[in-house]
């Protein structure tokens, strides 16, 4: 029986603060952010998962659906508080596998 | 962005989009002050801009344009000065134009009045209509709308009071932004898309800023352009018009 795996994309993002935010406070911006734009609804349908977030470089890797990359990068761009704090978070980089994602960006860390 | 990865966007059908140089027109040095100018510059430069124009307080003066010449040299980015009048009548305007024409390379016209509005386009000097706030929202009739693009000007949106407004605020701004980009879209008016950051905060990479435009009901190619073509000539046309050799628009000075 042909299986429909989902697509999906993966976004590398950087957090820009004074001081870099714990990963829970970064998730939680980024839900009230597309809470605030497209509503329960829109969070449900985005589909988004964090995938991982470096503490010390205030980077990370967040998981959605192929479809709705757009969306998820406006509402991130959107961010402008992190923990009461001023912040942004920029997203560096879209890709389709881990496997670019970890080449392209995270390579330089394992060096 | 590598030659490879231009050659790959190329192959994947969109050669538009592995050419373009990114540009900022609304970098504000206004609130910060021209100390703080340099960390938004070098935020700005690692995001992907290849173009920051700068609005400076003409009362800087020379001092302004000096440290934009050094910072262009030391970040590899081109800086263009650029002061936004919000001048009271069409006397203030036609007196503001003719003191800094000479001098800034974009100018910016923000008014609330329809009146005004639709006199300063038809001006030549200036370049962009800047309607950031709701109090404005008036002064962008279809009427001003029409007469944008035979007049090579363009609109401008700033998207950094929309990211920094909450609320009922941000609803009203949503609405008021969609309606001018719909105008716009109508008459064929050109639109150029800002940071309009006031500090590093602000500042939102490329193809962020493309994507909160993609929400405002503009097509992705047509963010696309807002960020990088018609910024571009806006600032090409006006750097061949502040060239010494320059005597009118399609006249200049060759040497023999």
């Amino acid at each position: 029986m042909p299986v429909h795996l989902a697509k999906r994309r993966y976004l590398v993002f950087q957090v820009l603060s004074d001081q870099i935010p714990a990963g829970r406070a970064v998730l939680e911006a980024v839900t009230d952010s597309i809470s605030t734009l497209f509503g329960e609804i829109g969070v449900s349908r985005l589909h988004f998962t964090p995938i991982l977030y470096d503490e010390a470089r205030g980077e990370g890797v967040i998981r959605c659906d192929h479809e709705n990359v757009q969306d998820l990068r406006a509402a991130m761009a959107f961010v402008d508080h992190v923990d009461s704090q001023r912040a942004s978070i920029i997203v560096r980089g879209v890709s389709g596998t881990l496997r670019a994602i970890d080449a392209k960006f995270f390579s330089e860390t394992r060096a | 962005m590598g030659s490879i990865q231009r050659h790959l966007l190329a192959l994947q059908g969109d050669p538009d989009r592995a050419m373009r140089r990114y540009i900022d027109l609304g970098i504000d040095s206004r609130v910060q002050g021209l100390g703080g100018l340099e960390g938004i510059i070098e935020i700005a430069c690692s995001m992907g801009f290849a173009v920051l124009g700068v609005k400076l307080d003409p009362q800087t003066g020379s001092q302004g344009l000096e440290l934009l010449r050094g910072l262009s040299k030391k970040y590899g980015v081109g800086l263009v000065p650029r002061v936004d009048l919000m001048p009271r009548s069409r006397t203030y305007l036609l007196r503001d134009l003719a003191k800094y024409r000479d001098t800034y390379e974009v100018i910016a016209v923000r008014t609330a009045s329809e009146r005004l509005c639709k006199f300063a386009v038809q001006d030549d000097r200036v370049d962009l209509i800047s309607l950031a706030s709701k109090a404005s929202a008036g002064a962008f009739s279809p009427s001003v709308a029409k007469i944008i693009a035979p007049n090579s000007k363009a609109l401008e949106i700033e998207l950094g009071s929309l990211i920094l407004s909450k609320g009922q605020n941000r609803v009203e701004l949503l609405y008021e932004i969609s309606r001018r980009i719909s105008l716009a879209r109508r008459f064929q008016a050109n639109l150029v898309i800002s940071s309009g950051a006031v500090d590093k905060y602000l500042l939102r990479s490329p193809l962020d800023l493309v994507s909160v435009a993609c929400l405002l009901s503009m097509k992705f190619t047509e963010a696309l352009d807002s960020l990088s073509r018609i910024p571009e000539s806006i600032v090409d046309r006006n750097q061949a018009r502040l060239d010494p050799r320059h005597i009118s628009p399609g006249v200049d000075l060759m040497e023999v």
